[in-house]
């Protein structure tokens, strides 16, 4: 047997951006190759912690600690992580990043075929041109080389396929999808928008948009709202690459996956000036293997692209593959990210739901959309994710005093309403916020490891401060009383939204990728995760990650057909 | 379940590896250690017999047999020895048997007795003096939404508290028969009466 090592196109990473990339070449007629760093995992059969009671969960949901903080210290800081799905995650000792205790930067990933699709939150937005053109506005960062008007046929095409809940809002900030019947609002959510809409006429509050089916949907099953969705969906009922993209993939017969395939470097030939091969470790077997392709296609997420461009060292490109500009690693970016506000909003006692809503409201930006606002000593914005619920026996326990039937009678009824209000808000891209690559440090394949050095600036906390009193200001409209508020920002990557560091840009002096997700003088080299990322925006990326991938195909095989690749 | 109750056979790595595999869990080497370390567990057999029946009046007086089962019915008690045997910390495992102890002691200097022959009259002043001692305590994670891997050093009462509540609502009698359990309630009704429901929702929401 021969095995075959030579294809169209090569793609590394299956996750979101990846299961886009090869579902758009293989339905093109390419022979695509994903490698995926991570262990297979198959559709359904391998959601083991799918629908699972919480009487049948090792110690009803508690963290194992020991092992948690020996293994999973960065991935055991996300909600999503737990003993149903632990399978899903990075194993952190296994698989470790240098962490600088002074300047802690959170990096989750997933260890398996589907990558993160299967563990994200599931909420996509539109960018619009507040968003790409934010950098040329107010001078922080270079000017994205492409608007609104550009992506937008591609927005539609992707939300066609995923299928998108939501409600058309025609808010300029956030323009609409295309969308599936929108999810409902519990009593307490309707409370707060009417309340937050009367006191503030420019803010909006309005229901999720979300890759989740609300009805049937391409072969895939609607929403059961069992809840959950991060410990894997038989049903397809959310999106992730193992529901959607890889199956249409495998569809075409072009389609070759193969797991455990650790991407250390790519190669460079200084005369066709292309990439001419894709260096692989194999995770179980550590044996060393070599792809070729016509195209290369990196969607390995924002850090595991730019590490392996990083790695990628020739003399044409000392400092990393593509990286003539010195921009490389460097204008990374996430959300802030943390509590806004929690509180309790009185009334509506004989109002409940039924049914677990895999999906929240939201508030979109109000802050800097025209010009500057007077009052806000910030640049950009932020938008909230948000929910109303009633307490339940795990928020009340602690507030209502006592033992025997009392306590067992008051934990029987729902208790009050309660709102909580989370701000993510755009970052800044600024060159001292950096990944590299560790000068002594590898990892167990021999390839380097990557380490961070990120802070969050003046404006990033000054917005938090706003963050935090509009939130307060917004629940104590809506009657809200005993009110927390967030007063720290959580640790950068937490918002896991990371972005930036091969950004696009029109000069190459200045940026990694052109207008099309291609490398600067690499023709055959397309970027197409959230490391091409420009500006941060502060609405959630993967819907923008997922257009741009299929933009870039498209451009990928027009050029490869017209010869010009 | 994962939580070790009852006599363990005699190779316990082994009834680990086979508990895991029937539960279609992945074990990584270093969870079967970590959870077949004998050192991790200082008792051998979950707790001492003389503790098994006073968790069980502890946990009926928390959350007592109503119109609904109890506490004993749902199981708690073989949860409360899991956690304590299996999960918890050397030090949280003090705090809770010597709260055991404690009250105990105080069971004989104040009726002569153990508090398990007490009444339930004499019981219950005792737990109230139990959760008098742990009313100055203040918890920093009461509203925590992520997993807290740090030790809690919460006192006695407080332990006992949330540990017969959370047996008690994640068991299957306390999710479907004392409160609603619905695991694939196919819409998502958003604004309905009260009366169309009941009771509080025991899973509730996308966590």
């Amino acid at each position: 047997m021969t095995l075959d090592t030579d294809f169209d196109a090569i793609v590394v990473g299956s996750g979101i951006s990846g299961g886009w990339a090869a579902k758009e070449l293989t339905e093109a007629g390419l022979k695509v190759l994903i490698l995926e760093r991570g262990k297979p995992l198959e559709h359904g059969k391998d959601y083991t912690g799918e629908h699972t009671p919480p009487w049948e969960t090792p110690f009803r949901g508690k963290p194992l600690r020991d092992l948690y903080k020996e293994e999973y210290p960065i991935q055991s800081t996300s909600y999503a992580f737990g003993e149903r799905n632990r399978h899903f995650w990075n194993n952190d000792k296994e698989n470790p990043y240098v962490q600088n205790p002074d300047k802690p930067f959170l990096w989750n990933r997933a260890d398996v075929v589907g990558g993160r699709s299967l563990l994200w939150g599931r909420q996509v937005y539109r960018w619009s041109d507040i968003d790409f053109a934010a950098n040329k506005r107010d001078g922080h960062g270079i000017d994205w080389p492409i608007r609104y008007k550009d992506v937008a046929p591609w927005y539609s095409h992707v939300e066609k396929f995923i299928g998108v809940t939501g409600q058309a809002e025609n808010l300029p900030q956030l323009p609409d999808s295309e969308f599936l019947p929108p999810m409902e609002m519990n009593a307490g959510e309707k409370h707060l928008k009417s309340a937050v809409e009367s006191s503030f006429p420019e803010r909006n509050v309005i229901m999720g948009r979300a890759a989740i089916l609300t009805q049937p949907h391409n072969g895939r099953g609607a929403c059961h709202y069992c809840g959950p969705c991060h410990q894997g969906c038989s049903a397809g009922a959310y999106f992730s690459s193992q529901s959607s993209t890889l199956p249409a993939a495998v569809k075409t017969g072009n389609l070759t996956l193969r797991p455990n395939s650790v991407v250390s470097s790519l190669e460079h030939d200084p005369v066709s000036k292309k990439i001419s091969a894709v260096n692989v470790i194999d995770s179980q077997t550590k044996e060393s293997m070599r792809f070729t392709g016509k195209l290369v296609f990196l969607c390995g997420s924002t850090i595991g692209s730019t590490q392996i461009l990083l790695n990628s060292q020739s003399e044409a490109y000392p400092n990393g593959l593509a990286n003539q500009s010195g921009a490389l690693g460097h204008y990374l970016m996430d959300h802030t990210n943390g509590l806004g506000a929690f509180g309790m909003i009185p009334g509506m006692m004989d109002r409940y739901y039924s049914g677990n809503r895999p999906n929240n409201i939201y508030i979109p930006r109000f802050r800097n959309l025209d010009g500057q606002d007077s009052d806000a000593n910030f640049v950009r914005g932020y938008g909230f994710q948000g929910l109303a619920m009633r307490g339940n026996w795990s928020l009340q326990q602690k507030m209502i005093p006592g033992f025997g039937a009392h306590l067992k009678y008051a934990l029987r009824q729902p208790g009050p309403w309660f709102a909580a209000l989370m701000g993510f808000g755009e970052t800044l891209p600024q060159y001292k916020n950096s990944m590299l690559l560790h000068s002594s440090k590898v990892d167990r394949f021999g390839i380097p490891q990557v380490a961070f050095d990120f802070e969050w600036s003046e404006n990033e906390n000054k917005m938090r401060e706003d963050v935090s009193k509009q939130s307060v200001a917004m629940l104590k409209a809506a009657g809200g009383q005993f009110i927390i508020s967030g007063q720290e920002i959580e640790a950068p990557g937490g918002a896991i939204h990371e972005m930036g560091t091969a950004r696009m840009g029109h000069d190459p002096s200045e940026s990694v990728l052109n207008a099309h997700n291609q490398a600067h003088n690499i023709d055959n080299l397309f970027v197409t995760d959230g490391a091409a990322m420009t500006s941060s925006s502060c609405v959630n990326p993967s819907l923008t990650y997922m257009a741009l991938t299929a933009r870039a195909c498209d451009y990928a095989v027009k050029q490869l057909r017209a010869g010009t690749i | 379940m994962l939580e070790i109750v009852g006599e363990l056979p005699m190779n316990r790595r082994e009834a680990i590896k086979s508990l895991g595999i029937a539960l279609g869990l992945s074990l990584s080497p270093a969870l079967v250690r970590a959870l077949s370390n004998p050192e991790l567990s200082v008792h051998e057999k979950p707790l001492d017999q003389q503790y098994a029946k006073l968790i069980e009046v502890l946990s009926e007086l928390v959350i007592p047999t109503t119109d609904t089962p109890g506490a004993i019915a749902a199981g708690v008690p073989e949860f409360i020895n899991g956690i304590v045997s299996n999960w918890y910390t050397p030090a949280e495992r003090d705090i809770f048997l010597s709260g055991l102890v404690d009250l105990n002691a105080e069971a004989q200097q104040q009726y002569g007795a153990p508090y398990v022959d007490l009444t339930e009259g004499q019981q219950i002043l005792l737990l109230e003096a139990a959760e008098l001692a742990a009313s100055e305590y203040q918890s920093d994670d009461g509203m925590a939404m992520m997993l807290n891997l740090d030790e809690d050093l919460s006192p006695f009462f407080i332990k006992l508290k949330e540990l017969v509540i959370v047996g008690y609502y994640t068991s299957e009698i306390g999710a479907s028969q004392e409160l609603n359990y619905n695991p694939m309630p196919m819409s998502y009704k958003g604004d309905i009466p009260l009366t169309d429901v009941g009771r509080a929702w025991a899973v509730d929401g996308p966590l």
